[in-house]
């Protein structure tokens, strides 16, 4: 069951930053409530204000106008030190650390709860050990931080602000650096924590298939701000809108974008269907495009292909071969 | 903080009693061992040897031990604070601020350095110098974001400072030149036991205020941003940080002169050494290790040449440089 009442909250909002003096507005007229247990993924194009948003947020800048509201209280109203028990971060800055080992790292996660030496009992111990092994870190515990690579880096990152034990996660594309199989780990984690624990997370991403995957709800930053499910805004267009520039469009059947060209011929395709779903997938790259009455037509089997065409056909064992056949065709 | 960190802080501090002992020793006249005990334990106040131990050989060893610690937590509060590896009193010009301020009150105020009540508000004037140095330092780090220009800047500020000193020293009677320069040559000797009573409790508390801030510190080591949302009051830590490395600098500045390459040199040491940045280790071995190493360029200074006393600040330019282009060459991309 939802809260009824958001953690945050914001109306007429307007974020940027000072600049030598001069306010250089990023994104005005923002208005959004983001309620418990939600995982919101925040997209848009570099630079549309989507680090703005989320350092506003962990109220790292103030907003030029307006206010964000946590719990219905302004940002600005809590203490640094309240904040650290609501608010965890993982940014895109690279810290400075080098000669921290990486349970070390995520023990900075337990600033807030430890004395004045930053003494660790049983119950942070546990809880780092718990962040870590939630993150697949435990193997690398004893590493130093210096000797991982980015993407355990920010694994490490996101184990720390975990630790931290705030039920509000804000992350600033937290899947840069990774490999595939990790973003995908990633956001899911994230998502999992929505669920499991209850946490409200606001991440910003590149990636659509990233925010199809686990978001529930999807804010599209840009001159114009849409909010909702990420479906919604892929069905309202607002998606291929954002992202349109002359050479690509986004493609509703696929889910991804696309470069937008003139054909270079027609081609119909049937058969085995993931084999066939690959060699479309190929023949697209290509540029050329599905037809119902092509007339090229290629019959798709495990390993095998036959290419039919005006005056015969032939026939390929291998996918490059059917490639360089069909680009051969002068369509 | 493990079995480990115990063992090689006592390590360390077996070392610089050894060197501390060492000190007391050599010299233009060697003292025997056994004089120097007697000089402790027997109430017979009229040898020689006393005199030499007891009014000046305990004192400057006393003062190394307290310069080395001061300089090397200023420069490692300063390098964690700028982010900055080669950050460092002397390159980033607070050693100069302080100088400045010592030149001032040296040749424009015409007062002489002899009586402990004058010594404390040199103390005074150094410290002050030293922190609005720093200040200033942290406004134009805000504007240079690159590492390379915020140390070239320094340099600049260094420049302009000791030219100013040159213009002061064109005006100044003779009397007071002569003491400047001595003052600026850089030394461990003119500390006697009055203004060393003055100086330990000082940089004692400046210590205790960058180990009391040791969990910030830390914090910091992630940055600003990083350390905010950890609950760290950035403008309070910033103030603490100044406040301890500016007086701790500005101190050993106004008594010793203006000491080169231990601010800097070594915290690398100690990160060598103990393999960590966490501050609550790294800062009471950083004190020690420069503890010891500014007795060693004491001894150095004073025993290298048969019968001459170096200057002790080319004794730590000579041994601290070639450690730091020995760390940038070691390392491509210097971190903390």
């Amino acid at each position: 069951m939802k809260n009824l009442e958001p953690i945050f909250s914001a109306s007429n909002l307007s974020i940027g930053f000072k600049q030598d003096r001069q306010r250089i507005q990023v994104l005005s007229g923002l208005n959004f409530s983001f309620y418990q247990g939600e995982c919101i993924c925040l997209m848009g194009e570099n630079g549309s204000g989507k680090s703005t948003l989320i350092k506003t947020l962990a109220a790292l800048i103030r907003p030029l106008d307006g206010d964000v509201l946590l719990n219905g209280k302004p940002l600005s109203k809590f203490s640094t030190q309240t904040l650290s028990r609501f608010i965890s971060v993982v940014l895109t800055e690279k810290p400075f650390i080098e000669n921290f080992k990486v349970h070390e790292t995520v023990a900075l996660g337990r600033f807030p709860y430890t004395n004045w030496l930053g003494k660790l009992d049983e119950e942070d111990e546990r809880v780092i050990e718990e962040a870590l092994a939630l993150t697949g870190l435990t193997k690398l515990k004893e590493k130093n931080i210096g000797e991982v690579s980015d993407g355990e880096r920010q694994k490490v990152m996101i184990a720390r602000a975990l630790a931290q034990q705030t039920p509000v996660i804000l992350l600033d594309e937290p899947t840069t650096h990774l490999d595939l199989p990790s973003r995908i780990e990633i956001v899911s984690l994230l998502r999992s924590l929505c669920d499991k624990h209850g946490k409200t997370i606001v991440f910003s991403c590149h990636e659509l298939d990233l925010a199809l995957h686990s978001a529930t709800k999807c804010m599209l930053v840009g001159s114009t701000v849409h909010y909702g499910l990420p479906e919604e805004l892929i069905l309202n267009g607002h998606i291929s809108k954002a992202f349109d520039r002359n050479d690509i469009e986004f493609s509703l059947s696929k889910g991804y974008f696309v470069k937008k060209s003139a054909p270079k011929g027609y081609f119909y395709i049937n058969g085995v269907e993931i084999p066939a779903k690959w060699t479309q997938n190929a023949l697209e790259r290509e540029g050329f495009q599905y037809l119902e009455d092509a007339s090229v037509r290629v019959n798709c089997e495990q390993n095998k292909w036959r290419v039919f065409y005006d005056g015969g056909h032939a026939d390929f064992t291998n996918l490059s071969d059917l490639l360089d056949h069909v680009k051969s065709l002068n369509l | 903080m493990g079995k480990r960190f115990y063992i090689q802080l006592s390590f360390l501090f077996l070392v610089l009693v050894l060197l501390f002992v060492v000190d007391i020793l050599l010299g233009s006249v060697s003292v025997p061992f056994r004089e120097m005990v007697k000089v402790f334990f027997s109430s017979e106040h009229s040898s020689i040897y006393y005199t030499i131990v007891h009014d000046f050989r305990l004192p400057k060893a006393f003062t190394a031990v307290l310069a080395g610690a001061a300089l090397s937590t200023c420069g490692l509060q300063m390098q964690t604070l700028f982010k900055n590896p080669l950050a460092g009193p002397f390159v980033l010009g607070i050693n100069a601020g302080a100088s400045l301020a010592v030149a001032i009150v040296l040749m424009g105020g015409g007062i002489t350095l002899f009586s402990v009540f004058k010594s404390a508000s040199i103390l005074v004037f150094a410290a002050l110098g030293a922190c609005t140095m720093l200040l200033l330092i942290l406004l134009l780090a805000g504007k240079i974001r690159d590492n390379i220009s915020l140390l070239l800047v320094g340099v600049m500020i260094g420049h302009l400072t000791s030219s100013v000193e040159g213009v002061l020293q064109y005006f100044s009677r003779a009397e007071s030149l002569q003491s400047f320069v001595l003052w600026s040559l850089g030394s461990f000797s003119n500390v006697a036991w009055e203004k060393l009573f003055i100086i330990f409790p000082v940089i004692i508390a400046a210590l205790l205020v960058a180990f009391l801030n040791s969990k910030s510190l830390n914090a910091l080591l992630m940055g600003e941003n990083y350390a905010q949302t950890l609950g760290v009051n950035l403008a309070r830590n910033r103030f603490l940080i100044i406040l301890s490395s500016g007086t701790l600098a500005g101190t050993i500045t106004a008594f010793c002169g203006p000491i080169a390459f231990i601010g800097m040199a070594v915290p690398h040491l100690a990160r060598g050494y103990i393999k960590t940045s966490d501050h609550r280790i790294l800062l009471p071995i950083t004190a020690l290790t420069g503890a010891a190493l500014a007795v060693f360029c004491d001894i150095v200074s004073q025993s290298l040449l048969s019968n001459t006393v170096l200057p002790v600040n080319a004794i730590t330019s000579l041994i601290g440089a070639p450690l730091v282009i020995g760390f940038i060459l070691k390392r491509k991309h210097l971190k903390a």
